[in-house]
């Protein structure tokens, strides 16, 4: 059917060029540099007649008699004109830029409006103006710190980690807080990932619930609406942008040089061991005399070796686009072949998009877009959602930091022993045995067909399919601890999985002025949402170590289970989720002065009972467009220009949840049983039902301001906001003597309150010489209000959460009338002095005096405390001393106190400068590599950070112990940390960092060739060249990597911590942008 | 166009991956599969599979955890000094009671199914024998819960059902009559071996009757109790071995369902492989393992059990449990075959030969990464794990009769004769006599299950029940010392003994032992005999010195990081704290008073 439309719409389209009579002609240029502006759309005034100019600014259109018209002339970015005109008239149009958004077009929920118009709160990014001089590998790169009350922030520095994208904070507590995406008009998830920066033409953020309510379901989290770049009726337009640079890692982790890890091992083998430990010190380092030989011992620092290099990353992209009066395209390819500065990690990206629109008549119009991206991420990274013993950085960190003589080939030779007791690998050895290559092919494709019923009312439907396939294959080598469970052959995981959204909608729209005053705007519609996913995942186990990787992959079938063993099965899934929705909108607006929004939507979903299932989310919004007063007009305060205050109050919805959640199902996971020598398949209940299931709520107010100043070249907008999440979709901890350690439950209520502000100014606006500031700021404050109550009905105060990185740990504190992520732990209070203790000469011991905190159990792993162990301090006024449980607290919160952007943009005859910084203040980090690396815990032979150095010493410079309390006290009067402590890691102070950052994410420079030269090649019409730093300094107290580090995402309650993340780069690059 | 109904089945999907509800219980072969599913909670590192089986009977008087203390680790449960925050106790709890959630669901949908309420004949007995299943394996996990924690939140309805989740602790007696009565409604469900399809794979009226018995005579013994902080048993106690006694009996009324294995060792290397070297079906129920991962297969063998050397052929393993140094002591040392098979005095190197450990190194025997034919670096080595074997029944037989009777009768006699026999085979002549009164008869029934059952994981349990768990390890510190210091007993073992490695082969226990190539002669010779008493051994010789009576030193018996049940005081720590996780989830939940 499809193809039979296009048929007629390219027949339709090749009729339409007949010359006519009653012709207006014209070229627009926009007033500043006297350049033609193409694709300014050129309209009839009060019809649906309109062309866009061509590549030369002109255009031609007819008029419908010989009366006189009107036209108006709108472009994005400028100041609509209109102007009289007579057929036959050749005209000559400048446009002056606009600095005013108020004339901006907004895209809202299934459809556009005039910004000026508009009730809601809504952040927008016109990549055309703001992104296009600056590339980007990601839109999410690109997003970073430019809107309003819309936090990004890139998890880690792997290739294609994973970015979160926050809107106002967030309301849910454990459940996914991402935002939805809609992409010219149809909902796609992992929008970001699937979509090239350079094909998108605007970015608007809904934040408010009048704006999202038309989205009800799943709008509580924000609606990010994404519109593609078209064609326009022009000659046909090539374009190439390419780039090529090189990132680096920015900052390392500093280590132990290897004669101060020697006397550190030293140390480790010595105190408070057996003679045979302490004699094998020798065997491996040496005697204590020749030490000294290590102090001109190369430095290895792994950190080099693994993520050192200088990794290339080259970008093409392709732009064709163009189109008639009637017919449109925009075809983009884009090539990205990025390296990862960590060894066999890297990102290959090809990605293909084609959008075409077709007026078929006056009254249809039909588009399709389809989208094609194919992209393979390698290497495995190196943290892992697992404890402790899964992540990969601590290799690079904590493996001794030099090659000894004779061990050069070390890096290449694994050695079990040394793995068994340092619980570390040769990090490139490792890195060069655990390889994952991820490939996802991605197919996006949707049609429209909008008919203009009458003049007024106007049927859409939109229909799309988005195809998602992925493969996972990871190789895991011999000196892997997952071979070495196996009998030590490599074992081969290939995971994929499968995702098919449909999705449509279907829209009737009725738009009318009355009177010439009242403007009424009807939207009815009704929408189907599925998803289905499958996934087919196996673990092969038994490779011969012999098979490269890729033999491996491509054979799996040669693995050789020895004897008494056997495969695990491979296992298949399938789950489903399908809503409905019903929904209508009203915009009335009176003389441009007084608007309306009503909004309703009804929504039922396959995640709950049926007659849980639905629910209604209304909303209402109000604006008054004060500049438009006719006693503004007159009062005629030249400083401000515009001026409208808007204020709004609805609600919206969220079930991203598990399917079948409301029902007992049974499946085969973790329930299978070996009566004889095989092992039989059996059934138990995924979870526990909760058959009261039902939409999550949040009911948002926002009260805003749009201002301009200054003849609109200073443009804000102020929003205060105050969103109540009900009936949390929470995965409530329920007593683990039901069988079960969560329920999801609707418990609980938080609360996000902010203020966000949003200037644009442009502060110099010459022929020459340009510069625009853009400046965003916002605070946002989450507060939970409540956790449901308890079963003996009292309100749940608070629970723990437990990020996981080390096992059974209680890190996290979740408490009402607390924002979310708030650290947990005990409060550091250095180390314990010789005056701690009692000592006993004949024995020569040191006895913890009765009035001192023991920190023992807690950080000692159950040792007396002993002159330079960590001390903690004690919270409690109970007579006993021993630090316990009771003596922790809240160490601070991940959340920052405001966030934002600035970004300034100079031109100066061809040259433009753009240079971006991204903030954060307030937010506290849980760095929870520092605490890793400064304990011994379990093991010997482990590196620890610089700054340990200067722990607690035992032993004197002739290599014997000091029990003497006064020589004990001298030998110490430099230290300034704690012994390396033995117990296992936990959290204390120490660890909680301030996290606040001015970061330089982006300096670009570049030049643009005249075009009067450019004329002269006749083949170019534009030709740019830039350089771009991308992250180039990021000014912060912060120690680890850096402070945005988000590493145990799987739980939203435990944000911020930095633990084993893939290091950040810098970017450095050069391209050009051409077009011929 | 879109009306309510249509909008309902748009709704309304269900995917192939699960089964729902109804479904599951509506169709044997599934109501089939949710048992396998409650049988899975009985494997895997944390039940059976390692955990439950070998870190929490530690210490008794058999065998101690290896290693230094730390009480967030095994050697703090093995110390009787474990946190609430130990990390090797909360998965364990955790996964019985997900195993009982699993069990309360089959328990409750089976009585109400259609095969089992309308079905065929055979639907219906299938369905009965697969209910008695449930029953029993809910036994088995609160059982275990209960011995190891007390007083506990206990439901036996599915955890939907309940109206608060929030469950304070129950008293163990009143869990331990409900699961006794459940047992006695298992044991008319579940036929006898031979009339089960699935012999003694799975569970049988054998296994639901023995079970029973030995969860009567925990119930009639001694427990600490959360009411008077003592270690008490009731009045009534009496009642609980008529139990057990007439359940024993039946068992042993049936003889050719089970009876005992003539050779001692055969029942240790069933375990260890598909061959079945137990005619008699004396093991009456395993704890099945295999599938080479951490949750349907088992890491025995390669915990505990012999050391095997990681670069032998065998692979590495063992050396996780490591025996009371006395222990070896306590055999006859000619005629009880079952030293040899319970404890391993040589371990195997890296040439895989074996040589001779130190005394406090030997490990349990019983499980040995050499008698499975998996090699390499694998942990899982598909050792089944024996909850329940005949000569348990004939022990607790004997021992509730002489309880009940006031002296042991002609049947109770024999029945520990019986086992004797077997253990003897060959010296029958050095069977000791079998005291006649209550008081001998009872302890010549605690020496045996100490003799017969080492490394089972049974005898800390015993201990407890009998209230002997503080005498017991005071004695066993004493001979600790007696044995440092050489006196008594120990007058003649040696300080040290000088070893060579020699070739192992895999033969019988008893032939391995007696092939050991010590300086100065056999085993049976060097073992009881003073030697040379040197720490080295003499030079040129070849051989290497073994600590033996010198490997107990007063740090083992009573140091703070390697005594021997340092931490353990009576009427406090019989029992684990309760996890930490589990504290946290529920705001009724008590901790036991010896953690507080």
């Amino acid at each position: 059917m499809k193809r039979i439309l296009l048929l007629v719409a390219i027949i339709c389209g090749s009729m339409a060029g007949f010359a006519q009579s009653r012709q207006v002609k014209g070229t627009v240029t926009n007033k500043e540099a006297g350049d033609p502006l193409p694709g300014v759309t050129v309209r009839l005034m009060n019809t649906s007649t309109g062309v866009n100019t061509d590549v030369n600014g002109r255009f031609t259109i007819n008029l419908p008699n010989d009366n006189a018209a009107q036209l108006q002339f709108t472009y994005i970015g400028y100041q609509a004109k209109v102007i009289p005109v007579k057929a036959g008239q050749t005209l000559n149009v400048t446009l002056e830029q606009s600095n005013a958004n108020m004339n901006e077009v907004v895209v809202v929920g299934y459809g556009t409006m005039p910004r000026g118009e508009f009730t809601g709160s809504v952040s927008s990014i016109n990549a055309t103006k703001e992104l296009k001089d600056i590339p980007a590998n990601t839109v999410a790169e690109a997003l970073a710190g430019r809107l309003a009350g819309v936090q990004v922030t890139t998890t880690e520095g792997r290739p294609g980690a994973e970015i979160l994208i926050r809107v106002r904070g967030g309301g849910s507590i454990t459940q996914d807080n991402s935002p939805l995406y809609i992409v010219d008009g149809i909902q796609v998830e992992n929008a970001l990932s699937l979509l090239s920066p350079q094909e998108i033409q605007s970015i608007d953020v809904l934040k408010d619930a009048a704006s999202t309510a038309i989205y009800g379901a799943r709008g509580a989290n924000g609606v990010v609406i994404i519109t593609t770049k078209g064609g326009k009726e022009m000659k046909t337009r090539v374009s190439y942008d390419g780039y090529a640079g090189t990132r680096s890692i920015v900052n390392k982790l500093a280590v132990l040089k290897p004669y101060d890890y020697v006397k550190y091992q030293y140390k480790v083998y010595n105190y408070n061991t057996d003679e045979a430990t302490a004699n094998s010190f020798r065997d491996k380092y040496g005697r204590w005399e020749d030490l000294e030989l290590y102090r001109n011992m190369p430095f290895t620092d792994w950190q080099d070796e693994v993520f050192g290099r200088d990794a290339k990353n080259l970008t093409n992209v392709v732009t064709v686009s163009g189109g008639s009066k009637t017919t449109s395209f925009n075809l983009t390819l884009n090539n990205l072949k990025d390296d990862g500065i960590m060894l066999e990690s890297g990102y290959r990206r090809n990605m293909l998009s084609f959008r075409f629109d077709h007026q078929a008549s006056d009254r249809l119009k039909v588009g399709l877009t389809a989208r094609y991206g194919r992209q393979r991420i390698d290497g495995v990274g190196t943290s892992a959602t697992g404890s402790q013993g899964t992540n990969r950085l601590r290799n690079s960190v904590r493996y001794k930091p030099f090659i000894g003589t004779g061990q050069e080939d070390v890096v290449d030779i694994f050695d079990p022993a040394y793995a068994d007791l340092t619980n570390l690998t040769s990090p490139v050895l490792l890195a060069h045995n655990e390889l994952k290559y991820d490939y996802r092919n991605d197919g996006n494709f949707s049609g429209y067909f909008s008919y203009d019923i009458t003049r007024d009312l106007t049927f859409k439907s939109v229909a799309g399919i988005t195809a998602n396939n992925s493969r996972a294959n990871t190789y895991n080598g011999e000196v892997t601890s997952v071979a070495r469970s196996n009998a030590g052959l490599a074992v081969v995981s290939i995971n994929t999985g499968e995702t098919m959204t449909l999705t449509n909608s279907n829209t009737l729209n009725y738009k009318h002025t009355f009177a010439k005053k009242h403007n009424v705007n009807v939207l009815l519609g009704q929408e189907l949402y599925q998803t289905k996913a499958t996934t087919f995942n196996s673990t092969v186990k038994f490779i011969p170590v012999d098979l490269s990787p890729e033999q491996a992959f491509a054979g799996i079938d040669k693995a050789t289970p020895p004897s008494g063993y056997v495969q695990d099965p491979a296992t298949t899934s399938e789950s489903q989720a399908r809503l409905i929705s019903f929904f209508g909108r009203l915009n009335y607006s009176y003389d441009s002065r007084y608007m309306l929004t009503l909004t309703g939507r009804y929504d039922g979903s396959s995640k709950f009972n049926y007659e849980n299932g639905f629910a209604f989310f209304p909303s209402a919004a109000v604006a008054w467009r004060v500049a438009e007063e006719n006693w503004f007009k007159e009062a005629d305060i030249r400083w401000l220009s515009d001026l409208k205050v808007r204020a709004s109050l609805g609600t919206s919805g969220n079930n991203r949840i598990a399917n079948d959640l409301f029902r007992t199902v049974f499946d085969a996971k973790n329930a299978s049983y070996a009566f004889e020598e095989a092992v039989t398949p059996g059934l138990a209940p995924v979870s526990l039902a909760n058959p009261r299931l039902k939409w999550e709520t949040t009911v948002a107010r926002n009260l805003g301001l749009d201002v301009s100043f200054l003849d609109n070249r200073i443009n804000a907008t102020v929003d205060f906001y105050n969103n109540n999440t009900r009936d949390l979709l929470l995965a409530a901890q329920i007593p683990q003597t039901t069988g079960y350690a969560t329920q999801m439950q609707n418990i609980g209520k938080t609360k996000n309150t902010g203020v966000e502000l949003q200037i644009n100014a442009s502060i110099f606006a010459k022929k020459k010489f340009n510069w625009n500031v853009s400046f965003n700021v916002a605070h946002n404050k989450n507060t939970i209000v409540s956790l449901g109550t308890d079963p003996s009905g009292n309100p749940l105060k608070s629970y723990f959460a437990q990020s996981g990185w080390v096992n059974s740990l209680n890190d996290f504190l979740v408490e009402v009338g607390a924002p979310i992520g708030q650290f947990y732990g005990y409060v550091t209070d250095g180390y314990y002095s010789v005056d701690d203790f009692d000592y006993n000469p004949s024995t020569k011991r040191y006895t913890l005096k009765a009035d001192v905190p023991n920190s023992g159990a807690v950080a000692l792993g159950n040792r007396d405390p002993q002159p330079g162990d960590l001390k903690l301090k004690k919270l409690t006024n109970d007579k006993n001393m021993t630090i316990g449980a009771n003596d922790r607290t809240v160490l601070g919160n991940a959340q920052p106190k405001f966030f934002g952007g600035i970004n300034n943009q100079f031109t100066w005859n061809g040259f433009d400068m753009s240079i971006f910084l991204n903030f954060s203040y307030g937010n506290k980090v849980y760095n929870a590599n520092r605490m890793e690396f400064t304990t011994q815990y379990l093991y010997k032979d482990n590196n620890l950070l610089e700054f340990m150095k200067d722990q607690w010493k035992w032993y004197d410079d002739n290599g014997q112990k000091v029990t003497d309390p006064e020589a004990l006290k001298a030998l110490n009067k430099d230290t300034k940390y704690w012994s390396a402590p033995l117990g296992n890691y936990f959290l204390h102070s120490f660890a909680i960092e301030d996290g606040s950052f001015l970061r330089i994410s982006n300096i670009t420079l570049g030049y643009s060739i005249p075009e009067k030269l450019l004329k002269r090649t006749n083949v170019f019409s534009r030709f740019r060249v830039y350089a771009t730093v991308n992250n180039l300094h990021t000014f912060t107290k912060y120690s680890g990597y850096d402070p945005e580090a988000n590493t145990r995402r799987n739980n939203p309650l435990t944000p911020s911590v930095d633990y084993s993340a893939y290091p950040r780069s810098r970017f450095i690059l050069a391209g050009i942008n051409a077009s011929f | 166009m879109l009306t309510v109904a249509s909008c309902k089945k748009y709704l309304t999907v269900d995917s192939p991956s699960t089964v729902l509800l109804d479904d599951t219980f509506n169709s044997v072969s599934n109501t089939n599969s949710a048992i396998v599913g409650t049988y899975a909670m009985l494997i895997g590192d944390n039940g059976y599979g390692s955990r439950i089986a070998t870190l929490f009977p530690q210490s008794a008087d058999d065998f101690r955890t290896s290693g230094d203390y730390n009480a967030d680790d095994r050697r703090g449960i093995s110390c009787y000094g474990a946190s609430p925050a130990n990390t090797d106790l909360p998965n364990c709890f955790n996964q019985l009671f997900k195993g009982i959630e699993r069990a309360n669901n089959c328990i409750k949908y089976i009585p109400l199914s259609k095969p089992y309420n309308s079905g065929s004949e055979n639907d219906k007995k299938l369905m009965r024998k697969m209910l008695g299943e449930a029953l029993t394996l809910r036994a088995q996990f609160y059982y275990e819960a209960v011995r190891n924690w007390g007083d506990l939140p206990a439901h036996f309805v599915p955890a939907a059902d309940l109206a608060d989740p929030y469950l304070p602790r129950t008293n163990q007696d009143t869990i331990l009559d409900r699961i006794l009565a459940d047992l006695a409604t298992a044991e008319d469900l579940v036929p006898w071996r031979s009339e089960s399809p699935d012999q003694n794979i799975r569970i049988t009226k054998a296994t639901v009757k023995g079970l029973r018995a030995r969860i009567a005579l925990a119930r009639g013994g001694y427990a600490l109790r959360t009411s008077s902080k003592m270690m008490e048993r009731g009045s009534d106690y009496k009642k609980y071995y008529q139990i057990a006694m007439d359940e024993c009996k039946d068992i042993m009324d049936h003889p050719a369902e089970h009876s005992l294995n003539p050779v001692y060792e055969n029942l240790f290397k069933t375990l260890h492989s598909a061959a079945r070297l137990d005619n008699e079906h004396e093991l009456i129920f395993e704890v099945g393992a295999f599938g080479g991962n951490a949750s349907s297969d088992s890491k025995l063998g390669y915990y505990n059990g012999m050391r095997h050397n990681a670069s032998s052929k065998y692979g590495g393993g063992g050396g996780g449990i490591n025996a009371i140094p006395t222990y070896f002591y306590e055999f006859d040392s000619i005629g009880d075959v079952r030293r040899d098979v319970t404890l391993n005095c040589f371990e195997i190197d890296a040439d895989s030969k074996k040589i001779a450990t130190t005394g406090a190194a030997m490990t349990d025997g019983k499980f040995r990464r050499s008698w499975t034919s998996i090699i390499g670096t694998a942990q899982n080595l598909a050792v089944n794990w024996p909850i329940l074997r005949f000569a348990d029944i004939l022990l607790m037989y004997a021992e509730a009769d002489n309880e009940i009777n006031g002296a042991p009768s002609a049947l109770a006699q024999e029945a520990l004769l019986r086992v004797r026999k077997r253990a003897y085979a060959g010296h029958e002549d050095r069977i000791p006599a079998i005291p006649q009164d209550k008081e001998g008869f009872f302890k010549a029934i605690v020496q045996e299950r100490l003799l017969e059952f080492g490394g089972e994981g049974i005898r800390k349990y015993d201990l407890i029940r009998w209230n002997l768990i503080a005498t017991k390890f005071a004695e066993t510190k004493d001979k600790l010392r007696e044995f440092m210091n050489g006196t008594g007993r120990y007058a003649n073992v040696p300080a040290y003994i000088y070893t060579k490695a020699a070739e192992y082969k895999v033969r019988t226990s008893a032939e391995e032992m007696a092939t050991m190539d010590l300086y100065g002669g056999a085993p049976s010779k060097v073992f009881f005999e003073p030697g040379l008493g040197t720490s080295s051994a003499p030079s040129g010789s070849g051989y290497t010195s073994k600590a033996w009576r010198a490997s107990v030193t007063e740090d083992y018996i009573t140091g703070d990081r390697k005594g021997y049940v340092r931490y353990f005081e009576p009427n406090k720590k019989e029992l684990f704290p309760i996890p930490l996780d589990a504290m946290n989830s529920n705001y009724k939940l008590e901790q036991n008073f010896g953690y507080k």
